[in-house]
């Protein structure tokens, strides 16, 4: 209990500590990009998984896999009007089944992380306010997924546990929008949003496949922070 | 510079790979805590525990749990081995001797129960009541194949029952003996370890007796015996004229004893199994000894045997009941009937020579009376219901027909003379047919005046060589000589006659009783040769041996015979009730039911 307090303690001062961020911004060169966002995840088959346990011992659903912050990094290239690289994010939720009484508890703790590698193309279209442009996103690419599902049973003194994990992959693309503002030479600031369209695979239970796919599908909302980078200082 | 950014660039990424969510939520429910203890109801064939359970054969034991909780699961071990298990709140299983082996064994019901709760350790098996009962069991295996029975006289002479069982005393309840023919009502033995049964109710004959072994638990085995000992002879043999004695085998088991012979009780529940018993000359005495048990309380309808014999003094002659009897000294020949036929016997060893039928229409011989035989020759007569033959032998060939003249036994006379002559005189007629025994032709009457009312003994006859002739009766006598074919009265009185006999070999004597005497009389003077007084007992006259001239007589209770030369010099006596017998070659023979005789030869010496 002790662990995740401070986990998600940390997790807000994070989010602080990138918005706040002062980085110089340039017209044209490399970006470095970090976006956090929201997004709700379809994840149907991993649902089930959770329903079918419902009843077992008692166990309720406590949490089922909500929207949670996604955490983006991209590197790329911005040549005026268009924006183009790679792109890494992280995605993660959970869901949990519990049960509890004077004897014991059960507790069956999901979590679900995706792992998003790719490319973005991002048009920026002046908006007639200079710092402030509007822009058109496309991101495609790798979706892994993993997903840990912890069992724990105890009984007076007694406890067992036990862990599963399914692996899998996919394909991911994503459309969006959004608009950027200038907000230092070499420093813009950028919130937009979009819907993520999952092409998942079946998941792998060790080398065993199954019938379960995680599609991440859903609405994601942004807001990152971009640094640009002069070409200079790469050499020129 | 440039190296810092990467590295900062790589701690952003391992920042948010540490932001991993973190499922939330927690679903306590409040449940009751268990209750300490729960009542268990366990039943094994409504044994008690405290109990013992037998095994003799084959047992369907039916277990039953109930509870408040919820059955998990129930386990039966023998001996700690797992015997049977229970799915649900009641089970059957087999107890086998045939599987296991004899001896004692602890049989448990272990049963677990729910705790109600709905708790997750409940649900998981980790919660819950566990308790069991244990009874004792006993196997026997089959002991009805090892129950022998078998009996015995014991040392008081009682017929005992006696047995053996595998199973021990502490495992028997009670036996139960059942003799339904010796004993008025089964008998429960309550102390297991008694191995035997006196039955006082047996003495010999069939008995079965079942025997039944009722064990703890309500096991029952029974095994059957059958006895069946026979009932005891009895047997009697001659002591001496006036005794015989009875005497019989003992029973097999006490027993008591009743004697009777002749009609009447000679001993009355009695142990002993000899008696001397009095006996007369002439009937069959018959005796049966009846055997019931010692103990009067045992009698019943079964456990009554009797034993028979007969016995008479003497000798049987085997001829039918009510035989005629003629003899014939010159062949020393002995002639009887027997039903419708003539016999000729040897009267010394009395054994058959020869035998006729003589049938009539309807009576013939069978119903027919009087036997003659002549003094002089072989010629021997006999008549029947139809008409008289005549026949010149023994061999019983061509014989002379007289018809239509018949007799019966209350014919008065009927008697051959030295002179070829029959003397007949019918029974109720005042006249004396005589006739030629060769040829048979009627020569003349002998009409006379007292004619007897009674047909025993003789009151008329005729001297061997047929020159006198005699009618007595109660009113007188007459006493005829006869001269060719005619008659002259020599003598008469008008005395009481009860009798008058020819004397043999000696024509000119006649035997008469009359008044209060026996009168030896000279014929044809009629002069008394001797006289004996019979005044105290009387007497019955019945005829003189032709052989020995021995006189034979009945007075009071007892056959008198004396020399025909000295009347007052008795030289046999045998008590009888028999008053027509006859003596013959000192031959005594009776007249009536199952004829015998007694050679006399032996006590007139």
């Amino acid at each position: 209990m002790l662990v995740q307090a401070y986990i998600t303690h940390m997790k807000k001062i994070l989010t602080l500590l990138l918005l706040s961020l002062r980085i110089c911004m340039y017209a044209q060169g490399y970006t470095a990009e970090y976006a956090i966002g929201y997004g709700n995840y379809q994840l149907n088959d991993i649902k089930s998984i959770q329903k079918s346990m419902v009843g077992n011992y008692g166990l309720k659903i406590t949490d089922c896999f909500p929207g949670y912050y996604t955490h983006t990094v991209t590197i790329g290239y911005l040549n005026d009007k268009n924006q183009y690289g790679g792109q890494f994010s992280y995605l993660t939720t959970g869901g949990k089944l519990s049960v509890a009484d004077y004897s014991g508890a059960y507790n069956v703790e999901m979590y679900m992380n995706g792992y998003r590698i790719g490319g973005f193309y991002r048009n920026l279209i002046p908006t007639g306010y200079d710092p402030i442009r509007f822009y058109l996103q496309v991101g495609s690419g790798i979706m892994f997924s993993n997903m840990r599902m912890n069992e724990r049973m105890t009984i007076y003194s007694e406890s067992q546990a036990s862990s599963v994990i399914l692996k899998g992959g996919g394909y991911y693309i994503e459309p969006s929008l959004g608009f950027t503002f200038r907000l230092l030479k070499c420093c813009n600031v950028s919130v937009g949003g979009g819907y993520e369209i999952d092409i998942p695979g079946k998941m792998f239970y060790g080398e065993q496949k199954t019938d379960v796919s995680a599609n991440w599908s859903g609405v994601r909302v942004y807001g990152g922070v971009t640094i640009l980078l002069p070409e200079n200082i790469f050499g020129r | 510079m440039r190296k810092l950014k990467i590295i900062a660039l790589l701690f952003l990424c391992i920042l948010m790979a540490s932001c991993e969510y973190s499922p939330l939520g927690e679903n306590f429910i409040e449940r009751a805590t268990p209750d300490t203890n729960i009542p268990v109801l366990i039943t094994l064939n409504d044994v008690n525990p405290a109990d013992t359970i037998y095994v003799y054969q084959t047992t369907q034991v039916n277990v039953n749990i109930k509870s408040t909780k919820g059955l998990l699961n129930a386990d039966v071990k023998l001996n700690d081995q797992y015997y049977a298990y229970m799915n649900s709140n009641s089970t059957s299983f087999n107890l086998n001797p045939d599987v296991l082996k004899d001896g004692v064994y602890k049989l448990t019901v272990n049963a677990s129960f729910t705790s109600g709760t709905g708790s997750l350790a409940e649900q998981m098996g980790m919660e819950g009541y566990t308790g069991g009962l244990s009874w004792t069991v006993r196997v026997i295996g089959h002991p009805e194949n090892y129950f022998k029975a078998d009996y015995r006289l014991n040392k008081d002479g009682y017929m005992e029952y006696y047995w053996y069982n595998k199973v021990p005393a502490s495992c028997i309840d009670h036996y139960v003996i059942h003799s339904g023919l010796s004993m008025p009502a089964d008998t429960a033995i309550t102390d297991p370890t008694k191995t035997s049964f006196i039955d006082y109710g047996y003495e010999c004959g069939y008995v079965y007796c079942q025997i039944t072994t009722y064990l703890k638990g309500g096991f029952n085995y029974s095994q059957y015996i059958s006895v069946t000992k026979p009932t005891p002879k009895v047997y009697a043999e001659y002591v001496d004229l006036d005794h015989y004695r009875v005497y019989w085998e003992r029973s097999f088991a006490n027993a008591r004893y009743k004697l009777t012979a002749g009609g009447n009780v000679i001993a009355t529940d009695v142990s002993d199994t000899s008696y001397l018993v009095s006996q007369i000359f002439g009937p069959y005495h018959s005796i049966n000894v009846e055997v019931r048990p010692r103990n009067k309380a045992y009698d019943n309808y079964h456990n009554k045997y009797t034993a028979y014999t007969t016995y008479f003094l003497g000798t049987s002659l085997g001829l039918g009941n009510w035989p005629l009897f003629a003899y014939n000294k010159k062949d020393n020949i002995l002639y009887s009937t027997t039903y419708g036929s003539l016999v000729a016997i040897n009267a010394t060893t009395m054994k058959q020579i020869n035998y006729i039928s003589i049938v009539g229409h309807p009576w013939g011989l069978a119903y027919g009376g009087k036997l003659a035989t002549a003094p002089h020759n072989s010629t021997v007569l006999a008549m029947t219901g139809e008409e008289t033959w005549i026949y010149t032998d023994s061999y019983f060939n061509n014989p002379l027909l007289i018809s239509p003249l018949k007799g019966n036994v209350n014919t008065h006379l009927s008697a051959l003379t030295s002179d070829d002559r029959f003397f007949v005189v019918p029974n109720g007629t005042s006249t004396c047919n005589v006739y030629s025994s060769i040829t048979g032709t009627k020569l003349f009457d002998i009409p006379f005046t007292y004619n007897t009312i009674y047909t025993f003994p003789e009151f008329v006859g005729v001297s061997e060589n047929g020159q006198y002739f005699w009618a007595a009766s109660e009113n007188g006598i007459e006493v005829f000589e006869v001269k060719g074919t005619t008659t002259q009265l020599l003598y008469t009185d008008t005395r009481y006659y009860k009798g008058a006999i020819s004397v043999p070999s000696h024509p000119d004597q006649i035997i008469c009783r009359v008044g209060e005497a026996i009168e030896h009389r000279h014929l044809p003077d009629f002069s008394l040769i001797q006289s004996l007084d019979v005044t105290t007992y009387g007497a019955v006259l019945c005829n003189v041996d032709p052989v020995t001239l021995n006189f034979l007589y009945h007075q009071n209770d007892s056959l008198r015979v004396c020399n025909v030369t000295d009347l007052s010099k008795t030289i046999f006596k045998v008590r009888s009730d028999e008053r027509t017998c006859k003596l013959y070659n000192n031959k005594l023979l009776t007249y009536g039911l199952g004829p015998t005789y007694i050679d006399i030869s032996s006590y007139t010496k």
